[in-house]
C-alpha cells in the first residue's frame, strides 16, 4: 500500500507537472488540427450503424451462423474526404476487418475487400468527396461468418454487448508513393436482441445547422459542398468576422427528442438503460473555431453543455469559399457528416 | 625577570601530509617501497637551532622548507633543504634538524623508513626568560593516553581538542609540548591533560592526519594551572567530510553507503546528501530529475525506502524537489542494489535503508540553510545529561518566484501555479546507560500544487489540485545483550494521504476528485550481532498492519459489461483495503574459513490481504571469498518476493486471488582495494521476475450465472541483465570522486506482447562521474558528469483517423524499440566556507546543467502523428545558497 501510495503520489506529481506544463505553456506549436489543409478522411458512416439479430437461445443445438447472417441487411460505409491544397484524382479500397490496436486491420485476423476505387477531386467534383462501398454480407458469407467467429473469440465479453467489426478506407494519390495514403476506419455492431425489447441504434441527424453574426438571428447554412455551386444561397461573412454554428437536432424543443435511449447488459445479468449522448465535432478549410468539440455529457451540476461553437473567419485578400464540416456522433457508431460553404470576403 | 632578545626556531612535522604521501622514497635505498602509512612518525626530541648571528643581528627572520629521511629507528639520517634561503638559515636548520629524534613511523604495521617535509622558522621576538624553578619533570607514562607528565604530579595545563566550526570534541588528536617532549592521545572527549609542566612558555602541538595541523605558544606562571581549546581546521576547510563508502559488511553481498555529513558539496544535489543516490552504481536515471528511485531496471515501486526499517512512500518532495530528510537526523544512507538481507522485506527490486542518528547531550548546535528553492533549519539541544532533542524543517518558496518564469497568460486570463512543498522532524533520545536508550522519532512531509488556468476567451478552465503528505511516529529502543549482541524494538505508525482534484476555475466542486488514505502500524524486532567469533547473526521479526482507504470523485459504470457511450457522472465512490502482515526472518554470515564466507538467509512472510491468505517463502545465499588482502570475490543467489497492491485485490475493482510477485536474484562480483585511496567495486546480476501483476480486461463467467471483470492476474513477466562498475577515490585532504558506470537490460513481457521488449526503465548505459577539489581557505569546486541511454519509445510509423471518435490513433512500431537521444549533463558546483572557532559560513553556487545541454525526455505529436517535437528536460539552473552550521 505504501508502493500504491508512492504510485499515486506518481501520478499526482506527473499530473501537477503536466498542468504545469501546461499552463507554462510549454508544448510545441503543432498545425490547428480543426483546419483541413491536405488530404484527410473528415468522417466516416455506417447505415445502419448497427443491426440487432435475433437468436434462440432456447434451442439444443446452437444458432447456425448462417441463419443470424441472413437476418444482417445490407450496410453503407461512406467515407467522406477533403483534399485541399491538391487537384488530384484519388484512389481508394475499403476493407471490413478486425482491427489492432493501432485500428488498422489485423492482417492475421479474417478480412473482407468491400471495394476499391477513382474518386474525383473532391474540390471540383460538385457531388464528389464521398468514398462509398455498400455491405453485402449474403455475397461472401463464409468470409463474414469466419470474420464474426474470429470477433466473437477475441472478445472479452464474448458478444455479450454485442461484436464490432471495422471498416477500414485507404485513400491516396495513385501516383504517389504508397507510404503517403491516408487511413480512417469505422466501426459497426452486431448485436443480440438482448433484452428482448432491444433495438438497433440509428445514426444520429442534424436537423438544422444555424448560422449567425454577432448575436443576429440565424439563418440556416446550405447544406452543400463549396464545390456545389448551382445555388444562390451563399452565406457571405467579411475577413475576420466571428460567426456562430448552431447545430439543431430533430424534434428539439418537443416531445419527441432526437437522442435515443438504449440498453447495455450488466455484470449480475440484468440491464441498464441510458439516453445516448451526442457530440459535434467542427472542421473547417480555414479560419478558426473557439471550441473544436461541442456537445457531451452534462457537467457534474447537470449543466447541459453547449452544442455551438464560434468560427473566426480567416483574413483573404479575395473572396474565398470556406467549406466547414460538422461531424455528429452518438459514440455508439451512429454518425452524420453535415457539410456547408460560407462565402469570405475581404 | 628581564626582558630581551630571544632567536626561537619552531618546527612542526607535517604528519599528515606524510600520510597522505605513502610512497615516498627513503634515503639510502634505490628501491622505492610502497605501503601503506599506518602510523606516522612522531617527535619524541627536538633541539633549538642556532640562530645565525650576523642575521640576528641584522634582525632577519626566516622560514626554512627541509625534507628529513627517517629510518627505521626513528633518526634523522639525512636532511635536505628545499628552498635555500642563505645567511646561515640553511645550515642552522640542518643542524638542528639532524639532533631530532623521532617514534618511527609504520608502513603495513611495520616500523619503517620515510620521509617527511617540513618547515623551520626563524623568528626574533621580545620575550621573558625565567629561570626555571626546578628541572622538567620526568617523561613517565603510567596513566591513560590522554595524560602526559609526572602522573604524580598535579595538572598544570590540560584543554580540549575541537573542531571548528562544529565543535565536535576530536578524539585521538596527538597533543604534544614541543619544547617537553610530552605527548598525550585526547580522548573521546577531546580531552588532554599534562601533569607537572613547570611555569615557562612553551609551543603546543596538535596534529591529527585529518585537521590542519595547529601550533599555538602558551605561557603560564608559577602555581597557575592553564586550560586551552585547540580548535582544529579540517583539512581543506571543510568541515565535512566528504566521501563515498562502498562499504561491504559481513551479512550483507554489497552496500553501497552514504555517511552521514557526507556528499553535501556533490554538485548538482544542491548539498543534499540523498540525491547522490542517484549517482551511484545500479541506479538509474530519473526522467525530468523526478525523484523516483530506479534500481536495476526495476520499476520505482519494486525498490523499497525503509527508515530504521519502517517503510516510507518516498524519499524526495515532488517535481523533483530535494530529500524529504534532513541530513543532519541521519546517521547513514545504505543502498541496496539487489539480493539484500532478509531484513528488508515486500519488495523484490531494491532496498534503500536510511538509518536515523540519535540525538546527543552534547551542547546546542544546528544548520540553517537558505537558496532560491527553500529555506530550512536543524537545532539540536541537551535537555538533561541523558536527555536530549532535536528539531528540523524546511519549506520551498518557488511558487513566489514562478510568477515571474511563466509565460504571460494574456490581457484577463489569469495563471497560478503554486507547488509548495514542506517537511518536518522532531526526535527526542533517552540515554538510559546500562539499559540502553529509547528514542521517538517524528517526520512530515507536504507537496501540495495548484494550477489555476482560466482564460475569458475560453470556455474550458483549469483549477487542479495535489497533495501528497506522510507523517511517521518511529519509537526505537536499543540496548546491548551482552557480547556483541544487541537488541532493538521499534514501533512505527504512520499516515499517507495523497489527493488530487480537477475542477472548473469558476465551479464550486470538482468535477473529479482521487483521495488515499493509507494508515499503518509497524513493529520490528532484531536481534543482531556475533553471539560467537565465526557467526555474525541478525534475527528478527517484521510486523505490519496497513488500512488503505480510497475515496474518488469518478464515473462509475455499476457493473455494466460495456460503457461505451454511457454517460455516467461522477460519483463518491469509498474503498478500503487491509493488509496484515507478519515476517520473520534470518540472516547468518558464517566465517567458514579464514577466506570463505558463507551467508544463508531466510525469510517468511505470511499476510492477509483482503481475507486472503498468502504465505512466501524466500532462501537466499551469499558466499565471498577473499583471495588476497585486497581481492574479495563475492556471488549471490536469492528469492523475493511483494505482495500485490491493495487495488489490486479490491473485490470490487481488482481480483482477491491475485497473489504475491515473486523474483530471483543473481549476481557475481568483486572488490578490489588497490591501495587506500582507491577501490574498485564490480558486479554482474540478473533478476528474473515473476507472476507480475498486470491488468486484464478478460470477463468470467461465475458459478451463479453473473460475470465478473478478472482486472489483474499474475502473469507479467521482467528480466534485468547487466554489469556494474565503481571506482572510487576516497577522500583526502583535497580531492574525491567516483566514477560509477552501469549497463543494464531490462526487458518485459505480457501475455498480449510477441516479444520480450524493453521495460519504460530501460537504460542500457548509465556513466556518472563525479569529483571534488579543495582549493584550500575554503574554497572547493565540484563536478558531475552524467551521461544516460536515453528512455526508450515505440516509433510512429503512420496513424490512423478514427471516425467514432474524431481522433487519430498512432500506428506504431515495435514496442519500444526506439530510444530518445543520449541524456547528458554536467553540474557545476563552487562553495566558499569560513570557518569560525564555535560555527561556520558556506555559500554555494550549484548550477545543473552547466553547459545548458538540450536533453530530450520524450517526444510529442501533432494531432495526426505527421509531426513530432522533443520535449526537453530542465535548462541550465543556477541555484545560489547560503548554509551556516554551529
Amino acid at each position: 500500500m505504501v508502493r500504491s501510495a508512492r504510485l499515486l503520489a506518481g501520478l499526482a506529481g506527473l499530473a501537477g507537472l503536466a498542468g504545469a506544463a501546461g499552463a507554462a505553456g510549454g508544448c510545441a506549436t503543432f498545425e490547428d488540427p480543426t483546419i483541413v489543409l491536405d488530404l484527410r478522411v473528415v468522417g466516416m458512416t455506417a447505415e445502419p450503424p448497427e443491426q440487432v439479430v435475433d437468436i434462440d437461445l432456447s434451442g439444443r443445438e446452437p444458432p447456425s451462423p448462417a441463419a443470424l447472417l441472413a437476418q444482417l441487411a445490407p450496410t453503407r460505409v461512406c467515407a467522406y474526404v477533403a483534399d485541399p491544397g491538391a487537384a488530384r484524382e484519388l484512389s481508394w479500397s475499403m476493407t471490413a476487418c478486425l482491427p489492432s490496436d493501432d485500428l488498422r486491420c489485423d492482417p492475421a485476423l479474417p478480412q473482407v475487400v468491400l471495394a476499391e476505387a477513382r474518386l474525383g477531386d473532391p474540390e471540383v467534383v460538385p457531388d464528389g468527396g464521398r468514398a462509398c462501398a455498400l455491405i453485402e454480407y449474403d455475397a461472401a458469407p463464409a468470409d463474414w461468418i469466419a470474420l464474426f467467429a474470429a470477433a466473437l473469440r477475441r472478445d472479452p465479453t464474448r458478444g455479450l454487448a454485442g461484436l464490432d467489426y471495422a471498416i477500414e478506407v485507404r485513400i491516396g494519390d495513385p501516383a504517389a508513393p504508397v507510404g503517403a495514403d491516408v487511413f480512417g476506419v469505422k466501426q459497426a455492431r452486431v448485436s443480440a436482441r438482448l433484452p428482448a425489447t432491444k433495438v438497433a441504434n440509428h445514426n444520429p441527424v442534424v436537423a438544422d445547422l444555424q448560422l449567425s453574426v454577432n448575436q443576429v438571428r440565424g439563418e440556416s447554412a446550405p447544406r452543400r459542398r463549396c464545390a456545389w455551386r448551382g445555388g444562390d444561397d451563399d452565406f457571405v461573412v467579411r475577413s475576420g468576422v466571428r460567426v456562430t454554428l448552431f447545430p439543431v437536432e430533430p424534434g428539439q424543443g418537443t416531445d419527441e427528442p432526437a437522442r435515443e435511449e438504449f440498453t447495455v447488459p450488466t455484470l449480475d445479468g440484468g440491464f441498464e438503460t441510458f439516453t445516448e449522448i451526442l457530440t459535434y465535432q467542427w472542421l473547417a478549410g480555414a479560419g478558426a473555431f473557439q471550441d473544436p468539440i461541442t456537445g457531451g455529457p452534462p457537467d457534474i451540476f447537470g449543466n447541459e453543455t453547449l452544442l455551438g461553437t464560434d468560427w473566426t473567419a480567416p483574413r483573404v485578400s479575395a473572396p474565398t469559399d470556406v467549406p466547414i464540416w460538422l461531424i455528429q456522433r452518438d459514440a455508439r457508431y451512429g454518425a452524420s457528416v453535415t457539410e456547408t460553404c460560407i462565402r469570405v470576403e475581404p | 625577570m628581564r626582558r630581551t632578545s630571544l632567536a626561537i626556531a619552531c618546527i612542526a612535522i607535517a604528519a599528515g601530509h606524510a600520510a597522505a604521501q605513502p610512497d615516498v622514497r627513503p634515503p639510502d635505498t634505490k628501491e622505492v617501497k610502497t605501503g601503506v602509512v599506518t602510523k606516522v612518525p612522531r617527535l619524541l626530541r627536538a633541539a633549538a637551532p642556532d640562530y645565525p648571528p650576523a642575521a640576528l643581528a641584522a634582525g632577519k627572520t626566516a622560514k626554512v622548507k627541509v625534507k628529513l629521511y627517517i629510518d627505521a629507528t626513528g633518526a634523522v639520517t639525512k636532511v635536505d633543504v628545499l628552498a635555500p634561503v642563505g645567511d646561515g638559515f640553511d645550515e642552522a636548520a640542518v643542524a638542528a634538524a639532524k639532533q631530532y629524534a623521532f617514534e618511527p613511523a609504520e608502513i603495513d604495521g611495520k616500523p619503517g623508513p620515510i620521509a617527511v617535509e617540513t618547515a623551520i622558522n626563524f623568528v626574533i621576538e621580545a620575550q621573558e626568560v625565567e629561570e626555571p624553578d626546578a628541572p622538567p619533570p620526568p617523561k613517565t607514562r603510567t596513566g591513560p593516553p590522554n595524560h602526559a607528565g609526572a602522573m604524580d604530579a598535579p595538572v598544570t595545563l590540560s584543554g580540549e581538542a575541537i573542531e571548528r566550526g562544529t565543535r565536535k570534541r576530536l578524539s585521538g588528536v596527538i597533543v604534544s609540548i614541543v619544547e617537553l617532549g610530552l605527548d598525550a592521545v585526547t580522548g573521546a572527549d577531546g580531552s588532554f591533560y599534562f601533569h607537572g609542566v613547570p611555569p615557562g612558555k612553551y609551543q603546543v602541538l596538535a596534529v591529527d592526519p585529518k585537521y590542519d595541523r595547529l601550533l599555538r605558544p602558551i605561557a603560564f606562571e608559577k602555581r597557575e594551572s592553564v586550560e586551552v581549546r585547540l580548535w582544529l581546521r579540517p583539512r581543506g576547510g571543510n568541515p565535512y567530510e566528504t566521501i563515498v563508502e562502498g562499504e561491504r559488511e559481513v551479512l550483507e553481498v554489497t552496500r553501497r553507503t552514504l555517511r552521514r555529513q557526507q556528499l553535501q558539496s556533490v554538485p548538482g544535489t544542491f548539498g543534499d546528501p540523498l540525491r547522490v543516490l542517484q549517482t551511484l552504481p545500479g541506479v538509474q536515471r530519473t526522467p525530468f530529475g523526478l525523484g523516483l528511485v530506479l534500481v536495476r531496471g526495476s520499476n520505482p515501486d519494486d525498490t523499497g525506502i525503509y527508515v530504521d526499517g519502517h517503510e516510507v512512500p518516498s524519499l524526495f518532495h515532488f517535481l523533483g524537489g530535494p530529500s524529504i530528510f534532513n541530513a543532519e537526523m541521519l546517521d547513514s544512507i545504505d543502498l541496496y542494489p539487489g539480493g539484500f538481507p532478509a531484513r528488508f522485506g515486500r519488495h523484490h527490486g531494491g532496498a534503500i535503508a536510511l538509518e536515523l542518528r540519535p540525538t546527543k547531550s552534547d551542547g546546542i548546535h544546528g544548520s540553517a540553510k537558505v537558496d532560491f528553492l527553500d529555506s530550512g533549519g536543524y537545532l539540536r539541544a541537551p535537555i538533561t545529561k541523558d536527555l536530549s532533542i532535536a528539531f528540523a524543517g524546511r519549506r520551498s518558496y518557488v511558487d513566489a518566484f514562478l510568477g515571474f518564469v511563466l509565460p504571460d497568460p494574456g490581457p484577463g486570463a489569469q495563471r497560478i501555479v503554486t507547488p509548495v512543498y514542506y517537511d518536518y522532524a522532531g526526535r527526542v533520545d533517552y540515554d538510559l546507560h546500562e539499559q540502553g536508550r529509547v528514542g521517538l522519532f517524528v517526520i512530515g512531509s507536504s507537496d501540495t500544487l495548484h494550477v489555476l488556468d482560466s482564460d475569458p476567451d475560453s470556455r474550458v478552465s483549469t483549477n487542479l489540485n495535489s497533495a501528497v503528505k506522510f507523517l511517521r511516529v518511529i519509537g526505537n529502543y536499543t540496548r546491548s545483550l551482552g557480547g556483541d549482541m544487541k537488541l532493538t524494538l521499534s514501533p512505527a505508525w504512520g499516515r499517507d494521504t495523497i489527493t488530487f482534484s480537477g475542477a472548473q476555475a469558476e465551479a464550486a466542486g470538482p468535477f473529479t476528485s482521487v483521495g488515499l488514505i493509507n494508515h499503518s502500524l509497524s513493529y520490528r524486532m532484531r536481534v543482531h550481532g556475533r553471539p560467537i567469533p565465526r557467526l555474525a547473526l541478525d534475527v528478527g521479526l517484521d510486523m505490519l498492519s496497513r488500512v488503505t482507504s480510497y475515496e474518488a470523485l469518478v464515473p462509475v459504470d455499476n457493473g455494466l459489461i460495456q460503457s461505451d457511450g454511457v454517460d455516467i457522472p461522477p460519483s463518491e465512490v469509498f474503498r478500503g483495503a487491509a493488509l496484515l502482515g507478519l515476517g520473520a526472518y534470518i540472516d547468518a554470515g558464517i566465517d567458514v574459513s579464514e577466506r570463505w564466507k558463507l551467508i544463508p538467509s531466510v525469510r517468511l512472510d505470511s499476510y492477509i490481504i483482503e481475507g486472503q491468505d498468502v504465505l512466501t517463502v524466500d532462501p537466499r545465499i551469499v558466499a565471498k571469498y577473499r583471495v588476497r588482502k585486497d581481492l574479495t570475490l563475492k556471488a549471490y543467489l536469492g528469492e523475493f518476493s511483494q505482495p500485490p497492491q491493495p487495488e489490486a485485490v479490491d473485490s470490487r475493482f481488482g481480483n482477491p486471488r491475485v497473489g504475491s510477485e515473486h523474483a530471483t536474484h543473481v549476481g557475481f562480483g568483486y572488490e578490489w582495494k588497490p591501495d587506500r585511496l582507491w577501490s574498485v567495486d564490480s558486479e554482474i546480476y540478473f533478476v528474473r521476475r515473476r507472476d507480475l501483476v498486470i491488468f486484464s480486461d478478460d470477463l468470467v463467467v461465475n458459478d451463479d450465472g453473473t460475470y465478473s471483470f478478472v482486472n489483474f492476474i499474475n502473469a507479467g513477466r521482467r528480466q534485468t541483465y547487466g554489469a556494474e562498475i565503481m571506482i572510487k577515490r576516497e577522500i583526502s585532504e583535497r580531492a574525491f570522486g567516483w566514477l560509477s558506470y552501469t549497463f543494464s537490460v531490462a526487458r518485459q513481457r505480457n501475455p498480449s506482447y510477441t516479444r520480450w521488449a524493453p521495460t519504460s526503465f530501460d537504460q542500457p548505459h548509465v556513466l556518472n562521474a563525479v569529483g571534488s577539489y579543495k582549493l584550500g581557505k575554503g574554497w572547493e569546486l565540484g563536478l558531475r558528469f552524467q551521461l544516460a541511454s536515453g528512455r526508450p519509445e515505440t516509433p510512429v510509423i503512420g496513424a490512423t483517423y478514427n471516425a467514432d471518435t474524431g481522433e487519430y490513433e498512432a500506428v506504431r512500431g515495435p514496442l519500444r524499440s526506439e530510444r530518445v537521444p543520449m541524456f547528458r549533463q554536467i553540474d557545476f558546483r563552487v562553495e566558499k566556507q569560513w570557518l569560525y572557532e564555535r560555527w561556520s559560513l558556506g555559500l554555494y553556487l550549484d548550477v545543473i546543467n552547466v553547459a545548458n545541454f538540450e536533453n530530450v525526455e520524450a517526444t510529442e505529436y501533432d494531432y495526426r502523428f505527421r509531426e513530432s517535437a522533443p520535449v526537453t528536460s530542465f535548462p541550465i539552473f543556477p541555484t545560489l545558497g547560503i548554509r551556516g552550521t554551529w
